[in-house]
Formats: structure tokens, C-alpha cells, sequence
């Protein structure tokens, strides 16, 4: 009955021999540690947190183990095999595909029942497949016991525990991998649907052999056909409508659940409920009134934070960067360079360059802070409890998520809409989410206030992050307004619950230092990397243009290219009362990285450390005799809210909508709405000032 | 009565869910089908819920909460889950259709005891406290 032949999802062997390299997939339901599991074998510092959704993209890692090189593939979470956001088509279609030599089931061990479910659909695919059971540390805390021999011999494949934190057990799960290749999983009955379920399926596969004698794994499509799914009924469009009257995904659903009930039931020793503690923080945090309040003074902190404790500690980089510059400057002297390979070196580099560095304390501090929200499993409760105030704006609270991941980065920020089930909502959410202020946004907003605003600097740069959520809102609002409207001539058949909150909340747990360290540290390095290359490239380059004229070297900067093309910006900033051309060119030059405004503004006002007591007095001087005050540095902090984001975010952006046209769009936006608020905040203030 | 209207703390059986696709079949994915045992833990003032069912603790908007019926959980439905005794099914397991391995592991059912598991869990102290 069963066709043996093998076709191409059979697993690969070359001339009889195992083959010598392996491609291991790693799945399992989301927030069941994955990603965790591939950067212990792999040594990969991939970021993992504690909610569901961290992976949305497919990476690969390779570490060698006895003779074997093993490729290592860790996948984004899903719930089951059926295509319902873009996270599980990804993860499915691989799966599928005769990439994969050996699936490892990844779940959560501290919860069996939720994370059978897949487990049962994967054994039904019919390749070979090894269950790691993950968290057995957990397991052990909480005083629980999994029969792992019982499991093994009701699923009938190899059940190893394991802890990716702990790192125990992962020799034995790349032994069981490896013995696994050619494990027959089609020929077994694992999973024995009732009587009636059973027949159809028999029928079913009849129909299918028939259809296709090479067919790999009869029942399993022939359970699909039952399901009606749709992408399995296109790849085999045969008349099966006397058998399937209608779709028996429900009864097929509900009958895995009782399978999965009785091997809980047999397996799980002492189930202990230590879920008392999560609902506990959760009657606060998630508190019917105080949720929402709490999130906000929550926020409020960690700004806070950034602001007024980084400060603080920037004292200690702006004295070595102070003293690296003059010692340079001496050294140079006495080694006889020239004043241009010295001015590069002094006004360009490390003008540029150090002036960025200082502000690493501020940087820091924001990514532990979101570190410490992620890892504690607050960020999905987040979306709960802005999910009413999105819901006004036609969101669901889940593309909170992205927006608040916003606030570091735009670029993982936007790769995170891919949750988002309903694919207007994540152009609406990858259109406002540039409006949260990222890191890289901080320099600028830390200078300007710093010079103008004196003991109200934190103020007014916290205000920048008000007045971008809520004109981030503000937009989703009247998008959603023109989309109704379009709607209404339109039929208004589409799936209404798909932009409905649905997620999944972790446990709370304490954060993991290790995490948090990995997550920190690759940030950091990320804005350390950037100020070595982007923003060393940019100051250069800056000095160059600003310090070459038509004439050659020049003293006076305003003589210099670099002078000519901020000037061509003038007449158009001069609304917004930044029609100076030193702003326009540090704001051409921000296109590059936000943090290239700061840096150049470092290089035009000739001061090596703007953070500086002397330095901002030296710098409000300048600025001063120019004729740039507190409100231009107002309107000059909403035009860099607002405007283009930075061209890796405008890549990123490229490569999720898939759309140049959107894309263009979406940078044209952008910017003209940065020019008009601008304007806006500076002549209206202006009438009262 | 709907998931909005259940109250804190509270256990419900699940009556029925008119959801619709997909979303419904992620809902039952997640272990959210007709006669599971679930239990409410909170509601937000714009409507949305949190619950737990089959160990998944869940957040879900008001619309999808409307679609969500439920009835108390009844004396019989507890007892039956401290006895840890079976429920009946209605449906044949497909003994003697020689289908092999597997076959012998599906002695009881466990639905009873998985019920009486979550009960425990809803006297150690999450009475709705509003």
C-alpha cells in the first residue's frame, strides 16, 4: 500500500554512507529556546528573549562533532504546521523542503502538554525527527518528573533532555541526531486517529498512490486533505470530495489533544502549577486600571535613566577623549606632521569619531534597560496592556512590540512586524515605527537640549519620545480612517479578527545575566562598529569637503565645498529656522547614521569632545554667533525625529515590503513630514517667544 | 456565556468557538477546543483577556473574547477531574484494526486528570480578587 520508493524529502545517504554532513533543523513552539539551543552548539551570540517571536528569520550556524560537520538551522517558533503568519511559512516550508537531513523537535519541557501538539504533527511529516526536551533544569526546580523512557516508547522517537542554558545533555541529543538519518517514521502508526477519521484516511491514501506511486508520505497528505489545506489540495488536485464532505481539521485537532492528554498523563510525574508566582506579578502588572499606568512611569524610568544617570558617567570618556586629543595634537607636533595630516587626524577623526563614543554610557544603559523587559517576559504583557489604545488606532497591541523595540533600532525593530499576522498592519507599523527615537537619535537629543536647555535638558529630550509615539498614533489613526473609508466602497469580507490580539504570555522569570550580557554587548559593539567604520568614513570625508575649497586647503570653512552644498539647503530649512549651512550639511551628512549629525556638528565647530563643560560653552558660542538659539534647536531636535531614518533602516524597510515604490514612499514621508512639523514647531512657538 | 463575561479566576469549560479562520485554527493549535477546561485570569478595561488553557497562558482582544462560549465549570466536571477518571469520549479508539505500534498505550483516558490538575491549581489562592 505504502509506495517505498524514496523521493527527494527521503533522507539523503550518497553511495550507502551516512553522509558526512548533516542539516539539522531546529524547531519547536515559540519561547521553547531554540535559539538558545543553536548558540550553545553553534557558539553564535543570536539574540534570545524571553517572549514569543524573537526569531523571525531562519539562521544557519555549522560546529563539527566527531567525523561529522553538522549545519545547524534554527527556525522561527510555531504552533503548527499550517501557514498562518509569515514567521510559520518560513519555518513550514523549510521543514518540508529536502534540505532538512534530521528535524529536532525543540520543546519546552516544564510545559509537555502545549508543546506535544507539534511534536504529533511533525512525527506525522514522517522524517526522521529527535524530540529534545529543553528546560529539564526548570523540570528539575519545580520538582517534576518526566518519564522520558514511557515518552520515547509512546512516540516512538529518540526523547532526549537537555538544558541550552545549562548546557547539559547536548552531546547525547547530536548522538541521538546522528544515529537518526535514516529513522523510518512513515511505516509506524503513532498517532490512531477514531474509526471513522481512520477509514477516511485509508481511502485517502488509496487515492494518492494512485494518483502519484512516488508519493513519499501517503498519510500524511492524505491528514492535510482531510484538513483541507489548501496549499496540499493545490499540489494534489484530486477529486476527493466524496470522502472529505467537509473539513475534519477540528475532530483531527481535538483527537491529538486526547493522545495528548494520555501521554501527559503517563509521563509527567508530580505536575506542580509554580504558575502561582506569574499570576501574582501579573495582578499588578497586568492590572485592569494600574497596566497602563505602571507601562508608562515603567518607560518614564528607563528614559530616565538614559538620560540623567548616563550623563553621569560620560564624565569619566569625556576626560580620557579630552586628553587624547591635545596628546595627539602634542605628538604630532613633535613628530613634525603637517597641519593637514593633523587637522585630519585632531578636527576630523577624532572630533567625529570621539564625540560619538562618549555618549556609550546613554546607549548602554537603554539597551539593558529593554534587555531587562525583554528577558523578564514583561514584553508581551505590553502588548496587552497597550493593546486598547492601539485598538483605537486600528492596531492590535502586538505591533506594540515592534514600535518599543523602536527605541534601540529601527532595523531589528522592523524585521520584528513580521508577528503581525495581517499585512496591512505591518506597513502601518513598519511606516510609524521610525517616528520612536532610536539610540542612535540620543547624541543629537543629549547636545541640543544639553546646550540650550540647561536643567530642563531632560525634559526636552524626553519630549521628543511623547511627541514621536503620538504622532506615530496620530498616523495609524488617519491611515486607518482613509482605510475605512476605502473599505466601505469596497466588500467587507476580509478577515476582520485578523489584526485581533492574540499572544501568548511566558512565565516571568529573572532575567538571565547571560542574555543580557549577549544582548548589550552586541549592541554596543554594533554602535562601537559603526562609529569605526560609518561614522569614521563620514567624519573624513566631512573634513575633506569642509576643509577643501575651490582654492585648495582652506581655514575658513565657509569657503569650502562643504559650505557650498549646506548652503543649497538654506533656503529651505529657513522656515524652520535651521537655514544655516552648517545644520543642512549635519543634517545630509545624519542620511548616513543618525549619529553623523552630532559628530559633524563636532567637526564644524572644531571641538574634539561636545560633551564637555568647555565644550558646549565653545559650541553655544559658535552656534550663538551665528544666531541659532534655543527654539531653533527645538525645531532642529523634531526635524531629526522625524526625518528619514538611517539607510540601513531604509534597506530593511526595502526588504520587508518588498515594494520600491512603497519604499520611496515611505522615505518621501519621512521627510517632508520632518521638514513640515519643523516648521510648525518653529513658527508657531516663534509668535509666542 | 462568552469568554467577557466569565468571571476571574474562574473555571470554564469551552462550549464552542465561532471564531473565524484562521485565527480559530491557531486558537485551536494552541489547545483551545470544545470541552477543554480553561481558566480566566484577568480583564483589561478595553476588553481584552488573559487566560490559560492547556498551560498556555494566552492575551487575546475583546472581539475574539466574544466569540469564545463557555459554561461553568460543573461539580461533575471538578469531580471528574480529582477522580482522575475518564471521560467518555463518544468515539472508538479503532481496536483490532492491527495498525501496531502505539496500540497498546491507549488504556485510559486522561482528560479527568489533566481537568483535576488545573482545578488544584485554581484553589491554591486565584480567586478573583476584584
Amino acid at each position: 500500500m505504502i509506495a517505498d520508493k524514496k523521493d527527494n524529502i527521503a533522507p539523503k545517504r550518497e553511495n550507502g554512507q551516512l553522509k558526512e554532513e548533516l542539516q539539522i533543523g531546529f524547531i519547536g513552539n515559540p519561547n521553547s529556546g531554540k535559539t538558545t539551543l543553536f548558540n550553545a552548539y553553534t557558539g553564535a551570540r543570536l539574540k534570545v528573549a524571553n517572549w514569543p517571536g524573537v526569531t523571525v528569520e531562519k539562521k544557519q550556524g555549522a560546529f563539527k562533532y566527531h567525523k561529522h560537520i553538522y549545519k545547524l538551522v534554527d527556525l522561527p517558533g510555531i504552533y503548527s504546521l499550517t501557514s498562518y503568519s509569515i514567521e510559520e511559512k518560513v519555518s513550514r516550508q523549510y521543514i518540508l523542503s529536502d534540505d532538512v537531513d534530521v528535524i529536532v523537535d525543540v520543546a519546552d519541557a516544564s510545559n509537555l502538554e502545549k508543546n506535544l501538539y507539534l511534536a504529533l504533527q511533525l512525527i506525522e511529516i514522517g522524517k526522521p525527527l529527535v524530540l529534545a526536551l529543553n528546560m529539564m533544569d526548570v523540570v528539575e526546580e519545580r520538582g517534576m518528573e518526566i518519564d522520558t523512557h514511557r515518552l520515547h516508547e509512546m512516540l516512538a522517537i529518540p526523547v532526549i533532555p537537555v538544558s541550552a542554558r545549562k548546557k547539559t545533555g547536548l552531546d547525547i541529543l547530536m548522538h541521538a541526531v546522528s544515529h537518526s538519518t535514516d529513522m523510518d517514521l512513515k511505516h509506524k502508526r503513532i498517532m490512531v486517529y477514531s474509526d471513522p477519521i481512520e477509514d477516511k484516511i485509508e481511502k485517502l491514501v488509496q487515492r494518492l498512490v494512485a494518483y502519484d506511486p512516488a508519493i513519499y508520505n501517503p498519510r500524511f497528505f492524505a491528514i492535510k486533505l482531510l484538513e483541507q489545506d489548501k496549499e496540499i489540495m493545490e499540489t494534489y488536485p484530486i477529486d476527493v470530495s466524496d470522502i472529505v464532505d467537509r473539513s475534519y481539521e477540528t475532530d483531527i485537532i481535538n483527537e491529538k489533544y486526547d493522545f495528548i492528554e494520555e501521554i501527559v498523563e503517563e509521563t509527567l510525574i508530580n505536575k506542580q502549577e509554580k504558575e502561582i508566582f506569574t499570576d501574582k506579578v501579573d495582578s499588578v502588572l497586568t492590572h485592569r486600571i494600574w497596566g497602563l499606568p505602571i507601562f508608562f512611569a515603567i518607560m518614564g524610568l528607563v528614559f530616565f535613566l538614559t538620560f540623567a544617570l548616563g550623563n553621569g558617567i560620560t564624565g569619566i570618556l569625556e576626560q580620557w577623549l579630552e586628553g587624547l586629543g591635545s596628546w595627539t595634537e602634542t605628538v604630532l607636533k613633535d613628530l613634525r606632521v603637517g597641519p593637514v595630516i593633523t587637522s585630519l587626524l585632531v578636527d576630523g577623526i577624532i572630533a567625529g569619531v570621539g564625540t560619538i563614543v562618549t555618549f556609550l554610557p546613554n546607549i548602554t544603559i537603554l539597551f539593558l534597560a529593554l534587555a531587562f523587559l525583554e528577558d523578564s517576559g514583561y514584553m508581551a504583557r505590553i502588548s496587552y496592556v497597550m493593546n486598547g489604545l492601539m485598538s483605537k488606532v486600528g492596531l492590535s497591541g502586538k505591533a506594540f512590540i515592534p514600535m518599543l523595540l523602536g527605541f534601540g533600532c529601527t532595523v531589528p525593530a522592523i524585521m520584528a512586524t513580521r508577528t503581525l499576522e495581517n499585512q496591512r498592519d505591518r506597513i502601518k507599523t513598519i511606516l510609524i515605527t521610525p517616528f520612536m527615537s532610536c539610540s542612535a537619535k540620543i547624541p543629537i537629543y543629549i547636545l541640543l537640549s544639553g546646550l540650550f536647555f540647561g536643567k530642563f535638558a531632560p525634559l526636552a529630550a524626553l519630549s521628543m519620545y511623547v511627541i514621536g509615539l503620538v504622532t506615530g498614533l496620530l498616523t495609524a489613526y488617519l491611515v486607518n480612517k482613509i482605510e475605512k473609508g476605502m473599505d466601505k466602497k469596497k466588500d467587507k469580507g476580509r478577515g476582520q479578527e485578523l489584526n485581533q490580539l492574540l499572544i501568548e504570555l511566558p512565565e516571568y522569570k529573572t532575567p538571565n545575566a547571560h542574555s543580557i550580557f549577549i544582548y548589550v554587548w552586541e549592541n554596543v559593539k554594533a554602535y562601537l562598529t559603526k562609529a569605526g567604520t560609518t561614522i569614521f568614513l563620514a567624519s573624513v570625508v566631512l573634513w575633506f569637503i569642509l576643509r577643501f575649497g575651490t582654492g585648495g586647503f582652506v581655514e575658513d570653512m565657509s569657503q569650502s565645498f562643504g559650505a557650498s552644498i549646506g548652503r543649497i539647503l538654506v533656503p529651505v530649512l529657513g522656515p524652520a529656522g535651521l537655514g544655516f549651512w552648517q545644520i543642512g550639511l549635519s543634517l545630509i551628512a545624519g542620511l548616513a547614521a543618525k549619529e553623523v549629525v552630532v559628530s559633524s556638528m563636532g567637526i564644524l565647530f572644531g571641538i574634539a569632545n561636545v560633551e564637555s563643560a568647555l565644550g558646549l560653552s565653545a559650541m553655544q558660542q559658535s552656534l550663538a554667533a551665528i544666531g541659532f538659539g534655543a527654539l531653533n534647536a527645538y525645531s532642529m531636535m523634531i526635524f531629526v525625529l522625524f526625518y528619514t531614518p538611517c539607510v540601513a533602516a531604509l534597506a530593511v524597510i526595502g526588504q520587508e515590503l518588498k515594494s520600491i515604490k512603497w519604499t520611496a514612499l515611505v522615505f518621501a514621508f519621512q521627510l517632508v513630514f520632518a521638514w513640515l512639523a519643523s516648521i510648525l514647531v518653529y513658527q508657531i512657538v516663534g509668535l509666542f517667544i | 456565556m462568552t469568554l467577557k463575561e466569565a468571571k476571574n479566576g474562574k473555571l470554564y469549560v469551552v462550549e464552542e468557538s465561532t471564531i473565524g479562520q484562521p485565527v480559530k485554527r491557531r486558537l485551536e493549535a494552541m489547545g483551545l477546543i470544545e470541552g477543554t477546561l480553561i481558566r480566566k485570569i484577568n480583564q483589561a478595561l478595553d476588553g481584552s483577556i488573559i487566560f490559560m488553557v492547556r498551560g498556555n497562558r494566552l492575551a487575546i482582544g475583546k472581539e475574539l473574547a466574544d466569540y469564545i462560549l463557555l459554561r461553568e465549570a460543573l461539580d461533575s466536571d471538578l469531580e471528574r477531574g480529582r477522580r482522575g477518571s475518564c471521560r467518555d469520549h463518544g468515539r472508538g479508539r479503532g481496536h483490532g484494526r492491527g495498525h501496531g505500534h502505539g496500540r497498546g498505550f491507549r488504556g485510559t483516558c486522561a482528560r479527568g486528570q489533566a481537568l483535576g490538575k488545573m482545578l488544584d491549581s485554581d484553589l491554591s489562592g486565584m480567586e478573583d480578587k476584584n
